[in-house]
């Protein structure tokens, strides 16, 4: 225990008191040695109070900023300095302090992944705006509830009832994330990608990704892989038949005219594996662009004559072929051996899907904004409205049987379509059921010149 | 020491209520798979994916059952937790239900897949209400794990959207049986599918009905919307 040094201000008044009464009583007697002490004390206990009042109406005041302390004197004004410096040192950690957090928010909400911390049991302490829009969650509502409970998906409540090795080292949390991918959530329509990492004591930090751009790309890829394979697995098929066929029946048994036919057969399937894998390569490199594009001005007439003769030949005269070509011959500019694959493929699905005996028309011609516009028209069997949304695809077939037996790859539009995104043109189709299509492509009057 | 119980208490009521949810997300799943073998292509073990998990979902209404039942007996809670315990029986069961329907739904899609009399295309509106199913049972689920008695309340009117959905169903297909006889046995199908839709969204309601009588302590299985929001004001 340490007594109050004797020198100490706060006994100033009281030995004043004192020494006054001693006077007093010396002079005056008792009486008025107590009536002195009584307004020694009164004055004293005065003093004291006010100070305190002040003190206690400070007390009121805001937490946020500093507030000046009350004036004091003797005692009273040393412990206020002292109060008032404790007070100013508080305030200014409590600006730093404040400052801190509201940097570690915005950091959080400035994270392009989403973050949620979990308690020891799994509930929600805290989330950033991405983790609480892509996992459907409000924080002014769902703080303290158990994730499991909003996110239910039996693969996710699996993943989180996983025990966190807390005593693995950090490299080894590095080297082992935890994640799992989960399929579009309801509410947001989006693939996420996860992981969680022990955090503070027995709690837990989820990090959340958005993965819907990649899932989707591998969606693709998958459904393209896999229709290429069946592509190439039917006439495969057919061949290996045929293949088992020949080589398992003597060939005393096989009159020579089946075994013609059966090589035939073969080689149809062969030609139609071939050009598959041709189409494919084609539009790889149209795709990857790895092909340097050769670009030049090159006339469109004769290129459209040349068409026009490849599509007689092809129409083996089952066809009624026309051409119309401006009075006044255009330049293109473009890649002239891929503007001819494209138009080919037009020109071939007009043959194969227009009846004998139709028509097909041909035509160049350059529009009022002096576009160049390609157009085919038949008189073939048409498409119906709801396939031509998806016709350019890859493999889409509005009718796979057809498509097949007159060696459709199914990847023409497909080409068709990218070469002339390549040239910045575009392609519109119409078409009416039995009465036949219109395929216009379109490229862009930069590329034209009269 | 009662503080003590209480909290353990408290621990096992989260944790009963934890397990419905948790059945919840299964028969999600569920559904969300049964949908979408009816939009796309699915691989064929998806049905039997479907039944193994309907197996999973019918034991733990039994588990739940089960903990409501010792819970009630070790514990003889009182007020809102009796109520709650008493819901979450009915809850289960609802849950249950839409389980059933959900496997029918898929067993339904898988003869319907690569149909040529009834395309996608004409049972277009089937697919969409069962999305819509999807989110009214997913929204039920939320406004039970929060306690939401206003989304409980709008969930109402979302059923009310798939009742409409399925008139407008049947009658798109009676249309088409009648343009078209070959299509009556893939319609019948499309429309028990549709049926099983419609159900679901029946339960989805009872699920937020058993909500409203947690929170208001009444009964509103047989009330009427106004009813029920005149009983709300009251209570405020």
């Amino acid at each position: 225990m340490t007594l109050p040094p004797l020198y100490n201000r706060g006994w100033l008044l009281p030995s004043l008191v004192i020494v006054l009464t001693l006077i007093a009583g010396g002079l005056g007697g008792v009486w008025a040695a107590l009536i002195v002490l009584a307004l020694g004390f009164a004055g004293v206990t005065a003093f004291h109070l006010t100070h305190l009042y002040r003190l206690q109406r400070w007390t009121g005041s805001s937490l946020e900023h500093y507030t000046p302390l009350p004036e004091g004197a003797g005692i009273w004004g040393d412990v206020l300095a002292a109060l008032s410096r404790r007070e100013q040192k508080r305030v200014a950690f409590q600006t730093v302090q404040k400052r801190t957090i509201e940097q570690f928010h915005r950091m959080a909400e400035a994270l392009p992944d989403g973050v949620v911390v979990l308690d020891g049991r799994r509930h929600i302490e805290w989330a950033n705006g991405r983790a609480q829009q892509w996992l459907a969650l409000d924080l002014e509502k769902d703080r303290g509830r158990p994730l499991g409970n909003l996110v239910r998906m039996p693969e996710f409540l699996r993943f989180l009832a996983d025990d966190l090795d807390e005593t693995v080292s950090e490299e080894a949390v590095q080297s082992q994330p935890r994640l799992l991918v989960i399929p579009p959530v309801l509410d947001t329509g989006k693939a996420l990608a996860l992981q969680q990492v022990p955090f503070g004591q027995g709690g837990r930090l989820l990090l959340v990704r958005d993965v819907t751009q990649y899932e989707a790309a591998a969606r693709l890829r998958r459904e393209f892989i896999a229709s290429v394979s069946h592509e190439l697995k039917t006439p495969l098929t057919v061949i290996v038949g045929f293949l088992e066929t020949l080589q398992e029946t003597p060939p005393a048994e096989m009159p020579e005219q089946t075994r013609a036919h059966y090589f035939d057969l073969m080689r149809t399937q062969a030609g139609s594996m071939q050009r598959l894998v041709d189409d494919l390569l084609t539009l790889s490199a149209l795709e990857t662009g790895a092909r340097e594009k050769e670009e030049e001005w090159f006339a469109a007439s004769p290129l459209l004559q040349s068409l026009q003769q490849q599509t007689q030949v092809l129409s083996q005269g089952k066809h009624e072929v026309m051409l119309t070509l401006p009075k006044e011959d255009t330049q293109i500019h473009g890649a002239r051996d891929e503007l001819a694959s494209a138009f080919t493929n037009l020109l071939t699905n007009a043959v194969r899907y227009t009846p004998e005996g139709g028509k097909i028309a041909l035509s160049w011609t350059v529009d009022g904004e002096g576009r160049g516009v390609f157009t085919v028209r038949d008189t073939g069997i048409g498409i119906a409205a709801e396939h031509l949304p998806r016709l350019t695809e890859r493999f889409y077939r509005v009718d796979r049987g057809r498509s097949r037996a007159s060696g459709g790859t199914g990847l023409g539009l497909a080409i068709v379509k990218h070469v002339l995104i390549r040239h910045q043109g575009e392609l519109a189709i119409d078409s009416k059921v039995n009465k036949g299509s219109i395929f216009s492509a379109t490229l862009p009057a930069a590329r034209i010149k009269q | 020491m009662t503080t003590h119980m209480s909290k353990q208490f408290d621990i096992e009521m989260e944790a009963i209520r934890s397990n419905v949810l948790a059945m919840g997300g299964m028969v999600e799943t569920q559904l969300a798979r049964a949908v979408s073998a009816l939009s796309e292509d699915e691989n064929p073990e998806l049905l039997d994916i479907v039944k193994r998990n309907e197996k999973d979902i019918n034991q733990m209404q039994i588990d739940i059952d089960l903990q409501c039942a010792q819970i009630i007996a070790r514990r003889q809670p009182a007020a809102v937790d009796l109520r709650v315990i008493l819901t979450i029986s009915k809850v289960v069961n609802d849950l249950e239900r839409v389980g059933d329907e959900a496997k029918k739904i898929a067993r339904k899609a898988a003869r319907l897949q690569g149909n040529e009399r009834l395309t996608r295309m004409q049972y277009y509106d089937t697919i969409h209400a069962g999305e819509l199913a999807q989110t009214v049972l997913h929204r039920s689920l939320n406004a039970f794990a929060r306690l939401d008695i206003d989304e409980a309340i709008a969930i109402y009117d979302a059923d009310d959207e798939i009742d409409m959905a399925f008139d407008v169903i049947t009658r798109q297909l009676i249309g088409f049986m009648m343009e078209d006889p070959r299509t009556i046995s893939s319609a019948l199908e499309v429309l028990f599918v549709a049926k099983s839709i419609e159900r679901i969204g029946d339960h989805a309601k009872n699920i937020a009905e058993a909500i409203v009588q947690v929170v208001m302590g009444k009964d509103v299985r047989h009330a009427s919307l106004e009813e029920i929001k005149a009983g709300l004001a009251e209570r405020e």
